[in-house]
């Protein structure tokens, strides 16, 4: 965290007095260790672990009324504020895309609501039976 | 339909049930996902769909060890996946007959005979079985729709003569052990050391270092009897640094190594040489001039970029599995090239590629210690050695178990990622001159041929771009499709006096295999180890095959070599952290 510290005060320093300086630059670090264990059909699949530390950041440039964060409209051109984040050596990271969310709602009584019979699978079941265990093989 | 190898199968069955029998095809005392596998493929044979016949043909790839990985920037670990369990398994299904199945077709969405199913990291019988069921029954029910297709595409062809869809392998049994596992620590404990040596140099925009280790053993078995265990191990090692010039322009380039085990890397002198040397190079990159005139004339080729001409423009016509034969929507014949269809770079038996008294073989059985080696190729065919240019005219193809018009066989060069139709490609090539001049001697007769176009020095190049590497962190500019040859990123102009100028951003203009047919001279030669793509679309590090390529230094009479075309970014506004803090001016 120090050595990011000291690097947003260097970068915002470095731009002092520059036409096109950042008014606001962030940083946003995450710092994870994922365990991944899956299994199936009474079997270990998988058993990942991971530590990564991800850093998002954010410069903003113009000012709070209109900065390069607010798409123009009519350009047709894609905003390149946002980028990936950037992975950070382990011992010293953010994450973009999905977010873990929790919601809280009432069972819901609709009025109308229109459901149709779903498509029907074209795809045959399998031809041969499901290989047994041992010890069940008819 | 072939018939099914029963008493093999059995044997195989009875390690389970009953024990080792005598005649077994015994690969360990107890091998529980082997024999499940040999289980799920003796039931193959029942698989039928109404009025359809059931596969002749299916084979299983198993592939199992440990993994490790991990990544390092500047003596710090990035990532590290550390003794981590592999198992994958790699069907394919054929449907119809050896004259005529449905692989080698442009399926489209559908699938083409070949699935990758990943396989328990337990060794669970029940759970594996039932892996190999799954793709099994999902591959023979895609692969009757696409049989049926392929035949009509075949009709609204109006081709008569086809070369036969396969050869089945022979059956072989074969026992050649498994490769031991390797503690991953020591290999990320030797990224984060390699990444420290580009805390000191501040010009190296970004740096990273990768390294990896796979150790096991890879087991092919199918319909025809075939049950074939071989050692599988891969270690390697890549250092990649990215400079930016003062016009912004930006240069990713690498060194590597690929090699079976982590003993067989060079000792930690040497690869903190090869970093250092990979600094300067690309420092020396950084304050090159660019190549501003277009340059025609004679371009020696040496050390890496050597390999990478041959690489790039020779292996690729020597591989002799036809392409995928395309669709035909009933608007007429499509153009057949390389005696398949759709389109190939493959050049025809009896053509010329080299100059006269050049040879080129290969034999994938050369160098067992060598990542690109193998007894029997993934159809569990021997490997042979073929020659594949005799004296510059091309004699043989790698060649896989899908025949073509020029060659009906196997040589035991089928190789391929686990979901796709095994092709005929390299592993150990060998490029042989008839002559062959010292580095200094090639250089006088390079400045001698560049007087005749009035020029007072020649081009020596020295490294192509990787793409695969370039694509980290920048568009590599670079695309098959443009020029199968990627751009310099080391070149000098040498002149008679031995003096050298190093240029940048500079690309090949029109260049072809007919280059091969111009060279004039060769020198010393050179080896490496490298991951031959197999798609345009598999460009990213870790893709493709390990190949070993061993060729000389050339001289190719005429070049033409133009300004590159990158577009640059404009350099950092803030200095690098990594840079040493400027004094503040002293006064008057």
């Amino acid at each position: 965290m120090q050595a990011l510290v000291i690097e947003a005060e260097r970068t915002m320093a470095a731009w002092e007095g520059e036409e096109d300086a950042p008014y606001y630059l962030a940083y946003r670090v995450v710092d994870e260790t994922t365990w991944r264990v899956g299994a199936s059909e009474g079997a270990l699949a998988w058993n990942d672990d991971a530590r990564g530390v991800y850093l998002d950041i954010g410069v903003r440039v113009g000012d709070h009324q209109v900065d390069n964060t607010h798409r123009l409209r009519d350009t047709g051109r894609w905003d390149w504020s946002f980028r990936m984040p950037t992975r950070l050596p382990l011992f010293c990271g953010a994450e973009s895309g999905q977010v873990p969310n929790s919601g809280v709602s009432p069972s819901l009584l609709l009025s109308r609501l229109e459901v149709q019979r779903k498509e029907k699978d074209q795809d045959r079941p399998p031809l041969l039976p499901k290989p047994t265990a041992p010890g069940e093989d008819s | 339909m072939s018939p099914l190898r029963l008493p093999f199968l059995l044997a195989g069955l009875a390690l389970v049930v009953i024990g080792p029998a005598a005649a077994a095809p015994e690969l360990a005392p107890q091998d529980p996902v082997v024999d499940a596998l040999l289980q799920e493929l003796a039931r193959t044979p029942e698989l039928a769909l109404p009025e359809t016949p059931p596969p002749y043909h299916v084979r299983f790839l198993l592939l199992e060890g440990t993994h490790s990985s991990a990544s390092a920037t500047l003596g710090g670990a990035l990532a590290a996946s550390l003794d981590k369990p592999l198992r994958l398994l790699g069907v394919a299904v054929r449907v119809g007959s050896p004259d005529l199945d449905e692989t080698n077709f442009d399926a489209r969405w559908n699938q083409d005979g070949h699935e990758l199913s990943l396989l328990p990291v337990d060794s669970h019988a029940p759970s594996t079985r039932a892996a190999a069921w799954r793709s099994t029954d999902t591959l023979y029910k895609a692969a009757v729709e696409t049989l049926a297709r392929k035949e009509a595409s075949r009709r609204r062809s109006g081709q008569q003569e086809w070369p036969p869809s396969f050869v089945p392998p022979p059956g072989t049994v074969a026992n050649l052990g498994a490769a031991e596992p390797t503690a991953g620590q020591a290999i990320e404990e030797l990224a984060v050391q390699l990444s420290a040596g580009f805390l000191t140099r501040p010009e190296i925009e970004w740096s990273q270092v990768e390294a990896w280790t796979v150790a096991g053993r890879s087991v092919v078995m199918d319909t025809e009897g075939t049950l074939i265990q071989q050692p599988s191990e891969e270690t390697g090692l890549r250092i990649v640094g990215q400079v930016r010039a003062e016009d912004g322009h930006l240069m990713t380039d690498h060194v590597s190594w690929l090699v079976r085990g982590p003993e067989d890397l060079p000792s930690s002198e040497t690869l903190e040489a090869e970093r250092d040397a990979l600094i300067h190079r690309l420092e020396a990159w950084r304050d090159a001039p660019v190549l501003e005139d277009p340059y025609v004339g004679p371009v020696i080729f040496e050390s890496a970029a050597a390999i990478g001409l041959f690489r790039h423009l020779l292996l690729p016509t020597l591989e002799g599995t036809p392409p995928e034969e395309e669709e035909q929507e009933g608007r007429g014949r499509f153009a057949l090239a390389g005696g398949g269809g759709g389109t190939s770079q493959v050049l025809s038996l009896k053509r010329r590629i080299l100059p006269s008294g050049w040879q080129v073989t290969d034999d994938p059985a050369a160098d067992l210690s060598l990542p690109s080696a193998f007894v029997y190729d993934i159809e569990g065919v021997a490997a042979q050695p073929v020659d594949l240019v005799v004296d510059g005219i091309v004699r043989g193809h790698f060649a896989s178990s899908t025949p073509s018009e020029m060659v009906g066989a196997s040589n035991g060069h089928a190789r391929a990622a686990l979901d796709e139709l095994p092709r005929g490609r390299a592993s150990i090539t060998l490029v042989s001159p008839d002559t062959t001049s010292s580095s200094r001697r090639l250089y006088r007769q390079g400045v001698k041929l560049a007087q005749t176009y009035d020029l007072d020095h020649v081009l020596v190049v020295r490294r192509l771009e990787e793409p695969a590497v370039t694509q980290m962190r920048q568009w590599s500019g670079y695309s098959r499709n443009d020029s199968p040859l990627p751009p310099p990123v080391e070149m000098v102009r040498v002149y008679a006096d031995g003096r050298e100028e190093p240029l940048r951003d500079a690309a090949f203009v029109g260049v072809d295999r007919r280059v091969l047919r111009d060279l004039v001279a060769a020198g010393p030669s050179q080896t490496a180890t490298f991951r031959q793509e197999v798609s345009r679309w598999a460009r990213y590090p870790g893709a493709g095959l390990p190949t070993t390529l061993t060729a000389p230094s050339v001289l190719v009479e005429e070049l033409e070599v133009g300004p590159g075309s990158r577009a640059a970014d404009g350099p950092p506004r803030v200095p690098s952290p990594l840079a040493p803090p400027t004094e503040p001016p002293t006064g008057p």
